[in-house]
């Protein structure tokens, strides 16, 4: 058989009808720009001396611990607590040994220790520790009109971050309509209470980021990251629980805080050179992988970020060649792996203490294509996309 | 005040309409995701928009908005494979018998998604786009010898995967077209 590469790509390309996309609408979010680039000028030249010296005191710090010990971290501790298994299919959360009928279409999966928290369609965020499904939130859903332009508002995987141990959850809340600025919401699953509600104000003088997301949850401080002028580069929001203080941090307090969760792994070529894993859902906006390439029965160089011990892991023969994508943590000798080539979709446990890793459930064995934590699902965005021809039609 | 004079908006107007479905289509390659391209195509454009004023021509226009979307979506794929998941089903095709045209485009596709960004970037550039060497490494930000490796490694890598027995894709000597 004979079939050209450029003839393939073209009747791929081909075989999706491009979107309308309305010329007044994309002027009207091109004058946003303009007018959103002169409201940070002043501001942007103050943050840039701001960014230059926090740039070059990250340089500085990554090449001095490049070759050193890991820094000590009195307060990590994960309590010990298992984390059981979980995933979803179709409108049932298997959380462990239970299985939850929600009565959900739900599109993303984010576990806390005390069970595991929903996202629909609408925006509407939901938890359950097994039993009862309670709604706890909303965010903006599928869609959001800002301006007078419909955009996107992100990923649902991406609308509520956790950690990869505790209690705690974060989302963004818009109670003033799309119009308006978000508020951050954390929320406790242990007491089943708001734990603080914190407006940001994106665009002020004091927090100089737009284009606010979410980024991590860290211990009791949650990161929200956007955008800042003049250079357009990716700073952090840091509202700390237990002050109540929101402060504008750069990368390397971002880096340090998530590498200093209990459980976290890093992929890189030293255990504080190179990106951080596996700690919660990360965000499309960040330099965060989950995927580890395996060629040969080897993979990509792997870290504990506490004993900057590296981890050499031993996958089953099939997986000797296949990217995996890291999953949950179970607890704080096990995570969980997805395999992303063939065989494609069996789910791996992994032992930090042994480092090997067994196949847990096969794809064969799932219903339906299963959704993941961190993962979202295949349904999450095909309904994305009805969601929005409907809202065309 | 508007960053383009009334005129210049009525030109811009025009470019969206006729160059948007193009540049979607280049996204969607990219990408893999259709309401992610869908997104970076939009906010491209808006970008471009603030640029309109010095780009002048369209063909300028076309090349700034289109690597705007090519450098995007290499980093979006490098951050994270925030779009990579176990999907539900990945064709097979060594060994498949009877193997139809159909299985080997999936196939092809497939394995295409799986491709380093910058990899991926080259070969869509190269082989969709028909871009010469020297206008790839202009779109994506880099040198013509980063884009004749990364295009001669992704097709290696495509030829691994895809199997032996298929005369599917052209030889690294065959591909460039200056």
């Amino acid at each position: 058989m004979n079939i050209d590469l450029p003839t393939s790509l073209a009747s791929r390309a081909d075989s999706v009808e491009p979107p309308r996309i309305d010329p007044v609408a994309v002027v009207a979010r091109g004058e946003q720009l303009v007018r959103r680039r002169r409201r940070f000028v002043v501001a942007g030249a103050a943050l840039a001396v701001i960014l230059t010296i926090g740039t070059t005191t990250l340089v500085l710090d990554r090449l001095a611990d490049r070759d050193g010990p890991p820094p000590a971290n009195p307060d990590r501790t994960s309590h010990g607590i298992v984390r059981p298994l979980t995933y979803g299919q179709g409108q049932v959360l298997h959380l462990g040994d239970r299985e939850i009928d929600t009565g959900l279409d739900f599109l993303s999966l984010d576990v806390t220790d005390d069970g595991a928290a929903l996202t629909t369609l609408d925006g509407g965020i939901w938890f359950t520790d097994g039993t009862e499904v309670d709604q706890v939130g909303a965010t903006l859903g599928g869609r959001a009109v800002k301006d007078g332009v419909t955009w996107r508002v992100g990923r649902p995987r991406d609308w509520v971050v956790n950690d990869s141990s505790g209690s705690l959850l974060a989302w963004l809340e818009y109670p003033g309509g799309s119009a308006g600025g978000p508020e951050l919401v954390v929320y406790d699953t242990a007491r089943r209470v708001v734990a603080a509600r914190q407006p940001l104000d994106p665009g002020s003088e004091a927090r100089p980021v737009y284009e606010p997301v979410l980024a991590a949850l860290a211990g009791r401080q949650v990161f929200v990251a956007g955008y800042s002028l003049p250079r357009e580069q990716v700073a952090f929001l840091r509202y700390s629980l237990d002050s109540g203080n929101i402060q504008l941090v750069d990368t390397a307090a971002y880096n340090a805080a998530v590498r200093s969760v209990p459980r976290a792994l890093v992929i890189g070529s030293t255990a504080h050179w190179g990106d951080v894993a596996l700690h919660a859902e990360a965000s499309p906006h960040l330099d965060r992988f989950d995927r580890l390439e395996v060629q040969d029965g080897r993979h990509d160089p792997l870290f504990d970020p506490h004993t900057g011990r590296r981890l050499d892991l031993r996958v089953p023969d099939a997986y000797a060649a296949t990217p995996l994508w890291l999953g949950q943590w179970l607890d704080d000798d096990r995570f969980t792996m997805i395999s992303g080539a063939a065989p494609r979709g069996d789910l791996l446990t992994c032992r930090i203490s042994s480092a090997r890793c067994e196949v847990t459930i096969q794809r064969s064995s799932w219903d339906d294509p299963p959704l993941l934590p961190g993962h979202g699902g295949v349904g999450a965005e095909l309904a994305l996309i009805q969601a929005a021809a409907d809202s065309r039609d | 005040m508007s960053a383009a004079p009334r005129r210049d908006t009525e030109e811009f107007c025009e470019f969206v309409s006729s160059r948007s479905a193009a540049l979607f289509r280049l996204a969607y390659l990219l990408l893999g995701d259709y309401q992610l391209a869908q997104d970076l195509v939009q906010e491209s454009l808006a970008k471009a928009y603030l640029a309109w004023p010095r780009l002048h021509q369209v063909a300028n226009a076309e090349a700034y908005t289109r690597r705007i979307v090519t450098t995007t979506a290499i980093s979006w794929r490098r951050r994270r494979g925030f779009h990579e998941r176990p999907v539900d089903h990945l064709p097979e095709p060594a060994g498949a018998d009877p193997m139809s045209e159909l299985v080997v485009h999936d196939a092809l596709w497939a394995h295409l998604l799986e491709l380093p960004p910058r990899q991926r970037a080259a070969i869509v550039l190269r082989h969709y786009a028909d871009l010469s060497e020297a206008q790839t490494a202009e779109t994506m930000g880099c040198s013509i010898g980063t884009v004749k490796s990364s295009t001669s490694a992704g097709l290696r890598r495509l030829r691994e995967r895809i199997g032996p027995d298929l005369d599917l894709l052209p030889s690294d000597d065959q591909v460039a077209l200056p």
